[in-house]
């Protein structure tokens, strides 16, 4: 009983307290601009020492070469208790010893890191932190993050073990964002625009056996159209998928070439068909190499993102509904003109002779030879 | 307390040159040491750089342990906490009350886990626990006494008498009678009380020396409390007795700021500036002596603040109040540290201050603490 009182009496009477120090705390600092080492981690020495053996000779006090030696139990630990993630994938992560730091309660091990995904188009967007928790549940970990718009100060627990190093988007912006990004890149990708308008516009006036031939059945056109439409998307979607993946990877100058010899091609076939009259067929083959078009824009907007699947199926969302909006603005109108002298005497003419003009430019242009 | 990197070996060791070359080979990256926080040194190979009794031994992670066992371990904590003044051990005793199966808690266990809390300054949550053991055991006096600690600590003499009664009825003698005197002098006659307890501990020579310690230290938190000048002569009778107990030393030497004795201050907190309370203490006194170092540990103790409230559990509001009040000047942030300090303390220290700090800061709100404290806060 008495050495119970005495363990208790004293620390019960403190009034203003003889508090001291602090209770155990990590220190956690993030700066993505130092690529070395982004992350650094100052750990209390009393800390480490109560869950590796430190001490080599057992005498009771630490040296600094005591503790070099336990480099790899050291690493171990951490790297088995803080992981940095990149969305769902974990990166590797690089540990080292920088030296020893001093906080206001005593020494503290410097370690820093740097997660293997730092530099890959996948950025890290978490940490999560488990030392020292199952020992001591008042252990936390004091982060500061920099950014461009200052430090930022937070706080890891046994229940809030997760840092999130940006202010990573909900999945419904990220959508958002790809969507949009998606209906830009057609509009102002002009080369997909024209390729999709030399595609489209047989669907009113066609050449067959030499002769210009009016399509008359709107139904007729709409479906000519429809299926176009369905199997360029349906091939380009294919190659954005592989391509984004990593699965297959072609060299963009050529990429960007060939979809500019298919806008001649397609545009010649216009004229005379020597591609064949199933334009579906004309649309899906060239819709692949399209697809690896879009591919490499994406990935220069992937850069950061961890939600790799939603902002490809939004980007490619996105296309579609450019082109949709292409196709309502475009059918009527060449539907409504068809049999006007102008349209298929001047502007069908002159439009298929433009953009068979430009096809050639761009190819010319972007041939790496 | 805390050590800082010291050499084990003799000055002619000379251990620099050969070392800077291992390092470079050891840690190639060491200059790219990210830019914040504090700065980054490799230390000497030979370089002590932790005292391993610092740290502490926790219990094997996966050990079972009886419920006695661990009472025993989380007891050490307390102890280590209370004679480093280090919150950290408590840490430690709390993650070992958490393995234990809550079909195995006795009534010890929930004493333990109050006296955790209370340190903790969580006291509903040691209220709670004390309820618990006081069901199972009536007369538990080690429970009641804490109790009693904590009513005072939060000025509910109501609750402090009424543990105090329950301590006399299960445990008579110089510990019930110094809670007793404590309580009546809060009424009439306070120096009366006072005088009581000194008779009480002069005859009482047969008690166990920790009731007489607490009689002693009783009496000298008492004649503070009530400005009387024997309180000098208690507080370092007490300070003799246990020269290691923080409290009384912190206690004593705020008593002697008061007695405008700064110099003696600067002697007995000498190696006590890792205790935040000692520290606060000190450095108001080298600043009132004019002493050279006065600046130095202000800074540091800044720096202790800074990292406090980055981790938002701030126990410290009573240091960081005295510390805005009486080195920095700044009674504005004194009297908000002091006020948030009242919500939770509400003992003579924590009174006098919220006063005082309501006064430099120009709160005349602030002042009527004793009358009406809603309405202040």
């Amino acid at each position: 009983m008495s050495k119970i009182l005495i363990a208790v009496l004293f620390s019960l009477l403190l009034a203003g307290g003889a508090q001291a120090h602090k209770a155990s705390d990590s220190f956690l600092y993030w700066d993505d601009t130092h690529e070395d080492a982004p992350g650094r981690l100052d750990i209390a020495l009393v800390d480490l020492a109560r869950v590796i053996a430190l001490d080599g000779d057992n005498d009771g006090q630490l040296l600094w070469s005591e503790l070099v030696n336990q480099r790899g139990s050291i690493i171990g630990y951490l790297a088995s208790r803080v992981q940095i993630m990149s969305g769902d994938l974990a990166c590797t992560t690089s540990w080292r010893l920088a030296g020893l730091s001093r906080h206001s309660d005593g020494n503290y091990l410097v370690v820093e890191f740097r997660p293997d995904c730092f530099d890959t188009a996948r950025a890290p967007s978490d940490l999560s932190y488990n030392l020292f928790f199952d020992e001591d549940p008042m252990h936390r970990a004091l982060v500061m993050t920099r950014t461009e718009g200052g430090d930022r100060l937070t706080v890891l627990g046994p229940d809030q073990q997760n840092l999130a190093f940006m202010d990573t988007p909900s999945l419904w912006q990220t959508a958002g964002e790809f969507i949009w990004e998606g209906m830009v890149h057609l509009w102002i990708g002009y080369d997909h625009m024209l390729f999709l308008l030399a595609l489209l516009l047989p669907a009113a006036v066609r050449r067959e056996r030499g002769q210009w031939v009016v399509e008359n059945d709107l139904t007729k056109a709409v479906k000519d159209v429809a299926l176009i439409v369905t199997a360029f998307t349906a091939a380009h979607s294919v190659t954005l998928v592989i391509a984004t993946l990593g699965v297959v990877r072609l060299p963009i100058e050529w990429v960007e070439t060939f979809i500019a010899l298919s806008i001649v091609a397609v545009a010649i076939n216009i004229i005379w068909p020597f591609l064949g009259t199933r334009r579906y067929l004309v649309g899906f083959g060239f819709g692949l190499i399209h697809g690896f078009g879009f591919a490499s824009v994406l990935s220069d907007f992937l850069v950061g993102t961890s939600s790799l699947l939603v902002a490809l199926a939004s980007f490619n969302l996105g296309v579609e509904l450019a082109q949709l909006a292409v196709v309502v603005g475009v059918v009527p109108v060449i539907f409504l003109l068809r049999n006007q002298w102008v349209y298929q005497q001047v502007i069908l003419p002159v439009g298929v002779v433009a953009i068979i003009a430009t096809g050639s430019f761009w190819v010319w242009e972007r041939v790496p030879l | 307390m805390t050590s800082s990197v010291s050499h084990k070996g003799g000055p002619g060791l000379c251990p620099g040159l050969p070392l800077s070359l291992l390092m470079v080979l050891l840690f190639p990256f060491a200059v790219a040491a990210a830019s914040m926080g504090p700065s980054v040194s490799i230390p000497a190979t030979d370089a002590v750089i932790l005292q391993m009794e610092e740290s502490g031994q926790a219990a094997p992670a996966q050990a079972v342990m009886s419920a006695e066992d661990l009472v025993n371990q989380v007891r050490i904590h307390i102890e280590h906490s209370r004679a480093t003044g280090s919150p950290r051990p408590l840490g430690l005793a709390q993650g070992l009350l958490e393995r234990l199966p809550q079909a195995q808690w006795t009534g010890d266990v929930y004493l333990m886990r109050a006296t955790v809390l209370q340190r903790l300054h969580r006291f509903d949550e040691a209220e709670a626990d004390l309820n618990r053991v006081l069901q199972q055991q009536p007369d538990n006096a080690q429970a009641w006494l804490t109790r009693y600690s904590i009513a005072l600590v939060r000025d509910d003499l109501e609750t402090a008498d009424r543990a105090c009664q329950y301590l006399r009825q299960y445990r008579p003698g110089l510990l019930a009678e110094s809670c007793t005197q404590e309580v009546a002098s809060y009424a009439e006659q306070p120096e009366q009380a006072v005088s009581k307890l000194s008779r009480a501990l002069g005859t009482a020579s047969g008690a166990h020396p920790v009731e007489r310690d607490y009689a002693l230290v009783t009496l000298a938190v008492m004649a503070s409390r009530l400005h009387l000048p024997e309180a000098g002569t208690y507080w370092q009778q007490s300070l003799l007795q246990d020269p290691d107990d923080l409290y009384r030393r912190a206690r004593y030497a705020d008593w002697l700021l008061d007695q405008r004795d700064p110099e003696t201050v600067v002697k007995i907190t000498q190696g006590y500036e890792p205790i935040d309370t000692l520290a606060v203490l000190r450095a108001i006194a080298l600043k009132r002596t004019g002493h050279p170092d006065a600046n130095v540990l202000s800074e540091d103790l800044e720096q202790r603040f800074a990292e406090a409230r980055w981790r938002g559990e701030f126990l410290h509001q009573w240091e960081y109040a005295r510390f805005m009040l009486d080195v920095k000047n700044e009674p504005d942030a004194a009297f908000i540290a002091a006020r948030e300090n009242w919500k939770t303390q509400r003992a003579a220290p924590d009174r006098e201050l919220l006063i005082r700090a309501a006064a430099a800061a120009g709160q005349p709100s602030g002042l009527n603490v004793s009358s009406d404290d809603e309405d202040m806060l």
